[in-house]
């Protein structure tokens, strides 16, 4: 009887033990580029001249942006980078034109699609994917040799796809590389390592879930200015990296969101 | 590490780990902080500090595209953006949190290119950063990126509490920062009174800047501080056309709670004239009460004047001056420190006290080392007189400089012998005893010559109920004067007109402006010359 007791007492201690290690397992390397798959195809982002002067035309012509103001904002063609995916028609280009082309400055803080100004209509028709998510983990790249301008990693799991330009669904993670963190190799030997950390810009930290717009060109603009150009910095390009974006948006704004996906994106 | 460091160092453990209560006028506010500067040259500021701040080449060029429409709301005349302005408003809102009392003090140290942002460059840069802001972003108007020694908190941590990720370390401190500034935003700055001068599509410049300087100092956002009338400057949103360059007494009590105010240099308990040597380094020890005191050179500023100037107003009035004068000697101390430290705020003083002493020395040696005077002349104040006056302009320099104490003592010199003009030792010594109230202050009747300094445009000097503004034009132009107080407003302008190459004066009748710090901007033929700035105090 009494091994019989025991035996049933390892049993239990066992399967408990079990059970919290299936709760405590360890998460997916989700750090990891190679863990995503979202882009395979995708290669090193390259800006040429053609690209720079379609697009810049192209931000003229539409009222985005004037020449003037080109030439003294797009000194490493960081705006025209930004706008590449209409002239590549990666972007629905029917929809930009329709609600975002010649809309001038002081107009576009101004509803135009419900309670959506511009600004949120840019990021609907601009962004790779939009996404309730939850900011799940984070990890800061500290590497005592490599000076790396992104420092700090983030993984959000995906709760709920508005919209996405590439295969995305509920319970789905996505990789975020933000710059700051550690300098580590980027100060010369002898000197002390520092911290960055930025005000304003990271006001979701990890469990906080909200609506993000996922853009991979603004990680990618990076790798073609002149930070990344100038040598110094040696990230590696990963093409299933994104940077996430908020403008918190509101229930309302949310909701007129979901709308014009509804209507817009099949 | 001994036990009194260790006890240190947990105090500052203690102090970052939870938010810093401040009690302000009965109300209790929350800030938490992040991080604070320490003085390179000691393990915990002393006596005060200058972190250098660059001005990024593309803050002037800032371009509109298009600027908006104007008057778009019906109100105001017309937008006028001027961007050229936009490094004064830096300027201003760094001076904003200087006159704030707090030992670290921003200093403009130049123009910056290349990258804004950059944990590399070991330069603190405000400018435009085209790069950190995607096209879309309006909610962000500005960031300021932090490089901190170690481990601290993240600002943006809802709940105030040290970054979860992190590995606390009590020792943090700052090594740098850089201000990114939002270009796709509409900026203005206000260059009227009225707040309606700023079109409504656009946010104010200096205000954003006045909030991230603080976030440079160490600052997060409070709670409570975008609730009540007037939101504090560390409130972390601000609406288009909402003015707020001035810092709320919560900023303020943030401020000096991260950075607690301590005389920076006390004064000798005894003044002891034999006490040897003079010399210009650092002593210690040597008052009795563990203050650290400076001694004036040899050649630069004469103690032994000084002291035969003491022993003459007390043979005269007794030691009820003598007090006065001893507290004025000790303060040299500071005078002294000003004059000999290795410091380029001073330098305009430096140069500034080093003319004026070529012919003040002698006139003070010989007006007060006359033994056989055994009564006060109207010569004896008009020489101290004069002296004080030809200081006082400099000493308006030191002010700006956060250096008020010695300042201070020259001003209750200035009532003390105005009273003593009246034969009232009594009512001179009162002024001791009222050291911050300025008001009602008389001028000395100094009836000597001011010199100009032919080497400079511009230049100030306090006069007997005014303040004048002198220039020296290369060639014919247009000059005027645009006066602002230091939260960026303007308080008024002064036109001269066309004026023929050569000396001019323009004069500011006293009580006209404000008790308070002005900074003055002459304008050459339309173009406003910032780098020849002129700081005043108005009294």
């Amino acid at each position: 009887m009494s091994r019989f007791i025991l035996l049933i007492a390892l049993s239990c201690l066992l399967l408990t033990s079990g059970t919290c290690k299936k709760e405590e397992g360890e998460p997916p390397p989700y750090f990891e580029c190679d863990y995503y798959h979202y882009f395979p195809e995708d290669g090193f982002p390259v800006l040429t001249p053609e690209d720079s002067a379609a697009t810049a035309e192209f931000l003229v012509n539409s009222r985005t942006y004037s020449r003037g103001f080109l030439e003294w904002k797009v000194n490493e063609g960081y705006v025209v980078f930004s706008f590449l995916p209409y002239i590549k028609n990666t972007i629905d280009t029917a929809l930009f034109n329709r609600y975002l082309r010649g809309v001038d400055r002081p107009y576009r803080l101004r509803p135009i699609y419900k309670s959506l100004d511009w600004y949120d209509l840019y990021a609907l028709i601009m962004s790779d994917a939009l996404f309730i998510g939850t900011v799940v983990d984070r990890r800061y790249i500290r590497d005592s040799t490599q000076c790396l301008w992104y420092g700090i990693r983030n993984v959000y799991r995906v709760d709920e796809v508005l919209h996405a330009r590439f295969p995305l669904k509920k319970g789905d993670y996505l990789l975020e590389s933000r710059d700051g963190g550690y300098s580590g190799g980027c100060t010369p030997a002898g000197q002390e390592e520092v911290f960055t950390s930025t005000t304003h810009e990271e006001a979701y930290t990890v469990g906080s879930k909200q609506l993000f717009q996922a853009s991979r060109q603004h990680y990618a603009r990076f790798f073609i200015g002149q930070r990344y150009l100038n040598g110094k910095y040696m990230d590696e390009y990963c093409p299933n990296m994104f940077r996430m974006l908020s403008n918190n948006w509101n229930a309302d704004q949310i909701k007129d969101m979901k709308l014009f996906c509804k209507e817009h994106f099949k | 590490m001994n036990k009194c460091k260790t006890f240190y160092l947990l105090l500052f453990f203690v102090y970052f780990c939870f938010p810093f209560p401040t009690q302000i006028m009965g109300q209790w506010s929350e800030y938490c902080f992040n991080f604070r500067w320490v003085d390179n040259n000691a393990q915990f500021y002393t006596q005060g500090f200058t972190i250098p701040y660059f001005v990024h080449e593309n803050v002037d060029n800032y371009f509109l595209d298009p600027p908006p429409t104007c008057p778009d709301e019906g109100i105001g005349p017309g937008c006028s953006i001027n961007s050229s302005l936009f490094p004064f408003s830096i300027a201003t809102a760094a001076m904003t949190w200087n006159n704030a009392g707090a030992f670290p003090w921003f200093q403009a140290e130049g123009i910056a290119n290349g990258e804004v942002v950059s944990n590399t460059d070991n330069a603190n840069v405000i400018g435009f950063d085209p790069d950190a802001f995607d096209p879309n972003n309006k909610t962000t108007l500005a960031f300021c990126k932090l490089h901190q020694s170690g481990e601290a908190y993240v600002c943006n941590n809802p709940d105030g509490t040290p970054n979860p990720d992190l590995a606390f370390r009590p020792t943090v401190t700052l090594q740098g920062f850089d201000i990114a500034i939002n270009n796709n935003i509409f900026w203005d700055i206000l260059e009227g009174i009225n707040e309606t001068d700023l079109d409504y599509a656009c946010y104010d410049f200096e205000s954003v800047a006045l909030h991230e300087f603080g976030h440079a100092l160490g600052l997060c956002h409070a709670a409570s501080a975008c609730t009540g009338l007037n939101k504090h400057a560390m409130c972390g949103n601000i609406n288009n056309a909402e003015i707020r360059r001035n810092l709320q007494p919560e900023d303020i009590a943030a401020l000096k709670a991260l950075y607690p105010p301590a005389p920076p240099y006390p004064p000798c308990d005894i003044f002891r004239p034999d006490q040897g040597v003079d010399k210009a380094t650092k002593q210690s020890g040597n008052t009795g009460s563990g203050s650290t005191c400076y001694y004036i050179p040899p050649g630069a500023f004469s103690v032994e004047a000084t002291r035969q100037m003491v022993l003459f107003w007390e043979r005269e009035l007794g030691n009820n001056f003598n007090l006065l004068m001893r507290r004025f000697v000790q303060n040299t101390a500071v005078l002294n420190h000003i004059l000999t430290v290795s410091d380029s705020r001073y330098a305009g003083v430096q140069t500034g006290f080093s003319n004026a002493l070529t012919t003040l020395t002698p006139l003070i040696e010989r007006n007060f080392a006359q033994n056989d005077s055994t009564k006060i002349t109207a010569a004896h104040i008009n020489a101290v007189c004069c002296w004080v006056d030809e200081l006082l302009p400099l000493f308006n320099e030191v002010e700006f400089y956060r250096e008020p104490l010695f300042l201070q003592e020259l001003l209750n010199l200035q009532k003390g012998l105005n009273s003593l003009l009246n034969k009232d030792a009594r009512t001179a010594l009162l002024h001791y005893d009222n050291i911050t109230d300025f008001s009602g202050l008389g001028a000395c009747s100094c009836s000597g010559k001011r010199r100009m300094d032919d080497t400079m445009n511009f230049y100030i000097s306090a006069q007997q109920g005014y303040i004048s503004l002198h220039s020296q034009l290369p060639q014919e132009a247009t000059l005027q004067y645009l006066i602002y107080d230091t939260g960026g407003k303007m308080s008024g302008s002064i036109i001269a007109g066309q004026l023929p190459a050569g000396k001019h004066t323009e004069n500011i009748q006293r009580g006209v402006l404000k008790t308070g710090l002005y900074i003055i901007v002459p304008v050459i033929d339309g173009l406003p010359l910032r780098s020849n700035a002129l700081k005043v105090s108005a009294f």
